[in-house]
């Protein structure tokens, strides 16, 4: 059963092959048997699972049932939602996430919480209190980040499909660095209420599966205007899954100059490879420039931190999280409790949040950057007068060693540089794998214009039916 | 060396929404703690703010009532401070673009008009409320996130008294325009006071000292008089006036230095991400404006101001539409406003309630009531003719005034020769009042009318009666009078 | 622009965060803090007056909701997160020094 896609697991409960009760089981056996080897869930709610899974079974409807996971930024009143930090530790949310409601209320069964990088600052997923996400591919490797946990969980096929959260590459990332699918949507397509905050102008939660069917599944389910988001639209939702069977002749695709230069000839070649698939299926190349695509990396380390360094002042011990006990005075209560509940890399990032958003340098740095987010959306804007979808890889290199000196913090951060810039100009993109070197995944990224996940999927999908990269298991996790 | 007060003023307001700014919470007093409480006011991870509309409409009330422009963009920004009254740890206020820019108060001072200008109006919630005790402070988040108008006048204010009066008159407004209960003591009027002294020819500033949370005005004035005496001791001893906060403390009536903080407050203001900006267009301004118009309060005070009626008068002239449009009707064209109030509130009103009858169902029309008060202004009937006619109107829900008159023999008497006949016999009586009056007393006039209107039973045509009785008495000899 | 040990102590306090004093410590974090400094300072290549700064990724503007005040049903629950931490329904903190 772990082995079939979402849309297969749809189909065998509606044909009766399997009831949900036995499909929830299932995935909690395999879970509690592998877990261990990827450290990719942290929490889970058995119970709950198998007591609403046995609730759908007794409706009869027979359209769902299908078991899922949230990583564990997503507020849900059944398990704790952590942010993998100290200062959530034991926090259980008193509502649930809009996206959390629309899943129950599809009937989709939650297993529990993967495993991320703290507060969702990270590449690698290697700032966690619950330890690294191990990549299933190679357990020395990282698996990618923040959404690690749901990225080695898919692929691992402990679950069949999961969600995530992307604000500078953290679900396209992972899904590259473990070989399966993700999209971030649109800003401003899915709900944010009830997904704890870190940049607010460019979080977005999106699905990851084993296919871009999958997640188009998904993707119908939890998208849609919520009147409690003041940044939410309010748009018609396409029927991604019917429209990812379209023909894509005369797409036009365009490949960016400055995705290509000073990349990796492994990841070079790859890319031409799927290009060549592309070809096939009669789209039309293009080439294009983002001229400033290098001004991304800055401007994204100065509107996230900034934008988190106020989203995580409420984090003080006084109503809810981590509290200092015996502090002397109220100074004392903030600053140990908040010293002492984030880790290092957040830490770090409020700094330097504060720092930019601080008067002397408001304008220098906070104001620049948001006008070169202006600048690249335009350079984004004329590319899209050309073409109708964008091409380049997801990542400068594939995984990489956990807990490897040769990269510094600040190495990982320029490491986002084809996805960032996609977060400040709020476009959507999808990661699919398109090969393996040295036997870890390697992806490939699409852009969409505006609310053009339709299209996006739609080329994921053709090019899916068409090679087999997201049907390869890990070798540890075949059965 | 002349030195002057330069003082500007921050007025907090507490709008009475019926729901806080942010969230769906109430906003009513609640006197048991943490009652009015969200997942947004007490700042869990995940929550979001979403705008209430009534808190900008009131803005715009106001920004309409002090004239002032109203930004057609106006976004929201975080302050960001750590303190335990702010639950997310940052208030969200509007700092680099307010809803209202600029805008004027006329205040009067012993009769002389001084315009006081406004700099600003802006949106921003409300903190939670502090109480300290031995060991420990308490929080109530019931008033966090309650909607505050932050009013900040420019520093042309010059005097405690001048304070004094543009704060009564904000409060007015505020309370006139419904947008605010104007409870100083239940903490819904705040005021901050900033205030410097200046010498008289010289263009440089003094230091600036604030007076924070102030809400009394007597207190306000107090506070005030007691700071430009402590500047200017300072000064006159050449010391330097530190630019500080201070709190003012009405039993000692001094100010005092709250302990200063270690380093200058940073607010790292920037545009709040979780709301978009608030567009203000001309066909929403013109929405509000209208309801400002008709909003019952600002209308009965313009009545009053306008007519020169009193308040109870204007009340039930404003309350009432149909009794309004009564109102402006005749006055266009007779303009005597308390003799209009006078029939509408007595006579029509009182007519109605005889009968329990409602305005709204009578055949009655200002109209009618037009044509009777202009038919008696024009001495064509008497007052107590109109009122009779008025009467029977109202009774029968009969507007044909002829019929009427005819029925109920309320016929004008126009006829001169009758008139003439019923004057001379009835003032052949009164002889020794002719005399007089022929010899000046000139008040009898009165008497001789009113006997006359008495003798025809109100029904002469009071013009004709007027006519014949001058006719009679200038054609009368004195001699002729004494003889018979 | 980099940061100085002693604009370490002030951003600290800024942010509410408390730094251990030990001298090897807070010079780690300057060095990590001056290595981000590094890449954001970046954007000095360009020279850019011009243009608009753009705060939102969409460009909507804000959705007003009706003044209706809703029954609190999560008032219980949100107690409940803190329950030693409230005393006679006051959420309490420690005194504060400067009133």
């Amino acid at each position: 059963m772990h082995t079939k896609t979402l849309k297969e697991l749809y189909e065998g409960i509606k044909n009766k092959e399997f009831s949900s009760l036995e499909l929830t089981e299932h995935f909690i056996k395999r879970i509690k048997k592998l877990n261990n080897k990827i450290n990719g869930f942290i929490h889970i709610n058995e119970e709950y699972a198998i007591k609403k899974s046995k609730i759908f079974d007794k409706k009869k409807s027979y359209n769902g049932g299908i078991p899922f996971a949230h990583k564990d930024i997503i507020c849900t009143t059944e398990s704790k939602t952590t942010c993998s930090s100290k200062i959530l530790k034991n926090f259980i949310s008193p509502y649930n996430a809009t996206i959390h409601k629309k899943l129950l209320q599809a009937n989709f069964i939650p297993i529990g919480k993967t495993n991320m990088d703290e507060f969702a600052m990270g590449s690698s997923n290697e700032k966690s209190i619950f330890g690294p996400v191990y990549n299933p591919w190679n357990n020395k490797y990282v698996s990618g980040g923040s959404s690690g946990g749901s990225a080695a969980c898919v692929a691992a096929r402990l679950i069949p499909i999961a969600t995530g959260t992307d604000t500078g590459g953290s679900i396209r990332q992972p899904a590259a660095f473990c070989g399966v699918t993700g999209i971030k949507p649109t800003y401003g397509l899915i709900s944010r209420y009830g997904i704890i905050a870190f940049a607010s102008s460019l979080d977005q939660a999106g699905p990851i599966g084993k296919t871009a069917e999958d997640c188009a599944i998904l993707l119908e389910i939890i998208a849609g205007y919520d009147k409690n988001d003041s940044t939410s639209i309010k748009i018609k939702i396409p029927k991604y899954s019917n429209y990812i069977n379209n023909s894509i002749e005369k797409t036009i695709i365009g490949i960016p100059n400055e995705f290509i230069t000073n990349l990796d000839d492994n990841i070079k070649n790859n890319l031409y490879q799927a290009l060549n698939i592309f070809k096939n299926l009669k789209t039309i190349i293009k080439y294009i420039t983002l001229p400033n695509i290098k001004l991304s990396i800055p401007a994204y380390y100065i509107i996230a931190p900034a934008e988190c360094s106020s989203n995580l002042s409420k984090y003080d011990g006084i109503r809810f999280g981590y509290k200092y006990e015996n502090s002397l005075n109220i100074k004392d209560l903030y600053s140990k409790s908040r010293s002492e509940g984030f880790g290092e890399e957040v830490i770090r990032r409020i700094m330097i949040g504060t720092y930019v958003l601080s008067s002397s340098y408001y304008n220098e740095y906070y104001i620049k950057a948001q006008k070169i987010r202006a600048i690249i959306r335009n350079d984004y804007i004329n590319a899209f007068k050309k073409v109708n979808v964008i091409l380049g890889p997801t990542t400068p290199t594939n995984a990489f060693k956990i807990n490897s000196k040769k990269i510094s913090p600040t190495e990982m951060y320029k490491s986002d540089i084809y996805t960032c810039s996609v977060n400040l100009a709020g476009l959507p993109a999808i990661s699919i794998p398109t090969g393996l070197i040295n036997n870890l995944p390697v992806g490939l990224q699409i852009i969409g214009n505006f609310f053009k996940e339709n299209e996006i999927l739609n080329l994921a999908h053709q090019y899916q039916l068409n090679t087999i990269w997201h049907k390869i298991s890990p070798p540890q996790f075949i059965n | 060396m002349k030195l002057i007060p330069k003082i500007g003023l921050e007025v907090h307001v507490q709008l009475n929404t019926k729901s806080k700014i942010f969230s769906t919470s109430s906003t009513k007093y609640n006197s048991k703690p943490n009652e009015n409480i969200s997942l947004l006011d007490i700042g869990l991870p995940g929550t979001l703010p979403v705008l209430n509309k009534n808190s900008i409409d009131m803005a715009l009330k106001f920004g309409l009532a002090i004239k002032g422009n109203i930004l057609p963009i106006s976004i929201f920004d975080r302050k960001n401070y750590f303190y335990p009254d702010l639950p997310k740890g940052y208030q969200i206020s509007q700092f680099f673009f307010p809803i209202i820019k600029n805008g004027y108060i006329n205040i009067y001072n012993n009769n002389k008009k001084k315009i006081i200008n406004i700099d600003r109006a802006h949106l921003e919630e409300d903190a939670a409320k502090l109480s300290h005790k031995n060991n420990i402070t308490e929080i109530d988040y019931n008033r966090a996130g309650i909607p505050l108008l932050e009013i900040v006048s420019k520093p042309n204010i010059n005097s405690a008294k001048e304070a004094s009066l543009y704060l009564k008159k904000l409060h007015n407004i505020i309370c006139n325009i419904k947008i605010c209960d104007g409870k100083l003591q239940e903490g819904s009027f705040r005021c901050d006071v900033n205030i410097s002294l200046k010498e008289k020819n010289n263009k440089k500033l003094g230091k600036k000292v604030e007076i924070k949370n102030i809400n009394s005005f007597k207190f306000v004035e107090n506070a005030i008089n007691y700071e430009i005496k402590r500047q200017k001791k300072l000064i006159k001893k050449k010391y330097i006036i530190i630019q500080e906060t201070r709190l003012y403390d009405p039993i000692k009536n001094k100010t005092k230095s709250m302990r200063s903080k270690e380093e200058s407050k940073d607010y790292r203001y920037f545009p709040d991400p979780d709301l978009l900006p608030l567009k203000i267009n001309k066909k929403y301004i013109k929405k509000i404006k209208n309801k400002l118009i008709y909003s019952s309060n600002y209308i009965k005070i313009i009545f009053m101001k306008k007519y020169k009626i009193t308040e109870s008068e204007s009340i039930i002239i404003t309350q009432n539409k149909t009794l309004t449009k009564y109102f402006l009707y005749i006055i266009k064209i007779y303009n005597n406003p308390k003799l209009i109030i006078n029939w509408i509130t007595i006579e029509l009103l009182g007519q109605l309630n005889k009968y329990k009858l409602n305005i709204n169902n009578i055949i009655f029309t200002p109209k009618f009531l037009l044509s009777l008060l202009l038919k008696i202004n024009n001495k064509n009937i008497s007052k107590k003719i109109a009122k009779k006619i008025l009467e029977i109107i109202i009774k029968k829900n009969n507007n044909n005034i002829n019929y009427i008159i005819k029925k109920y023999c309320l016929e004008q008497l126009n006829n001169n020769k009758i008139l003439k006949n019923i004057i001379s016999k009835t003032l052949t009586k009164y002889k020794i009042e002719i005399i007089q009056y022929k010899n000046g007393k000139e008040k009898l006039y009165q008497f001789f009318f009113g006997k006359i209107m008495e003798k025809t039973k109100n029904k002469a045509n009071p013009k004709k009666i007027n006519f014949n009785i001058k006719k009679y008495l200038n054609e009368l000899n004195i001699a002729e009078i004494a003889q018979r | 622009m980099s940061l100085k040990l002693k604009d370490i102590k002030k951003l600290a306090e800024l942010s509410a965060i408390k730094i251990n004093n030990n001298k090897k410590y807070k010079l780690k974090i300057l060095f990590e803090l001056n290595q981000i400094l590094k890449i954001i300072n970046e954007i000095n290549q360009l020279n850019i007056n011009k243009i608009e700064p753009l705060f939102h990724p969409i460009k909507k503007y804000q959705i007003l909701k009706k003044d209706k005040s809703k029954k609190n049903k999560y008032k219980e629950k949100i107690k409940k997160l803190y329950k030693k931490n409230i005393k006679n329904n006051f959420y309490t903190v420690p005194k504060i020094i400067n009133k």
